[in-house]
């Protein structure tokens, strides 16, 4: 029988490269939140309860005797039986960080209707020039991926994690946040935050502290962990002047540029 | 360990397609204490993500989730019958058979996935499959015929591949978890083939099973393929139809006959009687 977990999780989303590590190291200042390194459980059943879901309702109904409604109670059930162990062992209300979550935030809204969702957002021409400097391969090919060679395939996949995020924006327990806006002026930020979670004046402080706290070891897909594990500073912010050449950019605004002017970057 | 995590009174069909999965699909949907519904294809993608989680992200898991491997087991396990398993929660002493034919891609991870589970590996003279593979018009995204439903070669080898990964699966898991089937034995010897089959998986033969006319079954995607000879009596014309394909059957596949029992080039119905 799958654990129970007591309180609805958190999940944090956004693409990659947009500040995700660091929002889960601030988040994890909380006392009563806990944050691990990225499971990325969640959007893989995320996927694959959408693809049943379009895929094979109908049929599952009429001969199963398994309804929407069900359908979503049983995936809500599978993520909460991974997540419950850490909440067993912490006593503490479970977030969950993996990028891809936001991708998947109109089906976990389906499947968590309390979780607060926490989406952040980072002008997409410093994302894909942090992405064409990681070194990430296929599990199973071992081959480099193509976020991390191709503009082309970044600048697509922070418009789809861009817009996935807006997509929530008339969802009132959705949050979002501007990565620059949160390095810039943290305290503002982090308040907001932890308003939105709940979360009183001294979590505040303890997360404007969070590098005292963070644990760079945990995990191991982290790219970000020994950058989070430094105080909060604004040098990543317009590091595609320095990174990427005229081409690439124009690249990147050939796909990405509507997107961007909606966000205010251009 | 809970029932829906150990997979007891669940069992999964598998084989390779045009084997005769439908037609044992509407045999056992005729049995009081069966419940056989038409393909999902949950068991397949369930058993590869679950293989996914334990083998990339295993460790990561365990040392920072507290995650143990039988938790994560459990977890997929209870997913999977908890989707297919709704006619068994109202009524505990069904069986409930999944019949998707690709399962038998995933016949060795669902095994230790569900550990009590049973599978029925369904086989039949692959140059008949191949012949029937040839007369279907499946097509790829691309709009193009796949391979093995378009050159008799690829189609023979399609046959012999996923029957290689079924024999591997009965292997591993063993008698008491996988009985294999032969279609000819199905259609020539219905009663004892069935009366096999419901032994195996715990309950007692019922006519009803054979007397199938009248008994409408639900078909989806390709299993609608099969509808103009589902309603028709059980016939042995169907043995023999590819036998002509043997000649461009190579070594692999000879041998793969071979180990079947398919030795001998199977003989036209009409000759048989």
């Amino acid at each position: 029988m799958q654990e129970i977990i007591a309180q609805a999780p958190i999940f944090i989303g956004g693409a990659p490269r947009s500040g995700t590590t660091l929002l889960r190291a601030i988040v994890n200042t909380s006392k009563g939140i806990v944050c691990g390194p990225e499971s990325r459980i969640v959007p893989a059943l995320c996927a694959l309860s959408s693809q049943v879901e379009q895929m094979h309702m109908p049929l599952l109904e009429r001969q199963y005797g398994l309804n929407v409604d069900a359908l979503h109670r049983k995936f809500a059930a599978s993520i909460n039986g991974f997540l419950a162990p850490l909440q067993a062992q912490t006593g503490r209300r479970i977030a969950e960080k993996t990028p891809a979550n936001v991708l998947h935030f109109s089906q976990l809204r389906r499947l968590f209707p309390d979780s607060p969702l926490i989406g952040i957002v980072r002008d997409g021409r410093d994302v894909v020039a942090s992405l064409l400097s990681m070194d990430w391969t296929d599990a199973k090919t071992g081959q480099p991926l193509a976020i991390t060679r191709d503009v082309a395939a970044a600048s697509r996949l922070w418009v789809a994690s861009v817009e996935a995020g807006a997509a929530m924006r008339a969802d009132g327990n959705y949050f979002e946040l501007r990565y620059e806006a949160l390095v810039s002026h943290p305290r503002d930020m982090i308040a907001g935050l932890f308003s939105f979670l709940g979360e009183d004046a001294q979590a505040v402080e303890a997360a404007l502290h969070h590098a005292e706290s963070f644990n760079a070891d945990a995990g191991s897909h982290e790219s970000s962990a020994a950058r989070v594990a430094q105080p909060i500073d604004t040098s990543a912010i317009e590091r595609w002047r320095r990174d990427l050449n005229a081409k690439q950019v124009c690249e990147i605004e050939a796909i990405a540029g509507p997107t961007l002017a909606g966000l205010g970057y251009v | 360990m809970s029932e829906t995590a150990s997979g007891a009174g669940f069992a999964f069909l598998g084989g390779c397609p045009r084997s005769g999965l439908t037609l044992m699909r509407r045999l056992l949907t005729g049995h009081s204490r069966i419940h056989c519904g038409a393909d999902t294809g949950l068991p397949v993608a369930i058993a590869m993500q679950w293989e996914n989680f334990t083998t990339q992200l295993g460790d990561l898991h365990r040392q920072d989730f507290g995650l143990e491997a039988e938790q994560v087991r459990i977890n997929m396990a209870e997913l999977l019958t908890g989707l297919i398993g709704a006619p068994a929660e109202a009524d505990p002493d069904l069986v409930v058979v999944e019949k998707t034919s690709l399962n038998i891609l995933a016949f060795e991870r669902l095994g230790r996935l569900l550990p009590q589970a049973r599978f029925v590996h369904i086989v039949r003279d692959g140059r008949d499959v191949a012949a029937s593979l040839l007369q279907r018009d499946w097509r790829g995204p691309d709009g193009q015929r796949f391979a093995h439903v378009s050159d008799p070669a690829a189609a023979l080898k399609y046959w012999s591949d996923l029957t290689g990964i079924g024999l591997q699966a009965e292997a591993a898991l063993g008698p008491r978890r996988v009985l294999r089937l032969r279609y000819e034995d199905i259609v020539k010897k219905p009663k004892r083939s069935m009366t096999a089959l419901l032994r195996f998986l715990g309950l007692e033969y019922e006519v009803a099973t054979l007397n199938y006319t009248g008994r409408p079954i639900e078909l989806v995607g390709v299993g609608r393929d099969s509808l103009p000879l589902l309603d028709a009596p059980l016939t042995t014309a169907r043995i023999g139809g590819g036998r002509a394909l043997g000649e461009l059957a190579d070594e692999v596949v000879q041998e793969r006959l071979r180990a079947l029992g398919y030795a001998a080039a199977a003989a036209p119905a009409r000759a048989r009687r």
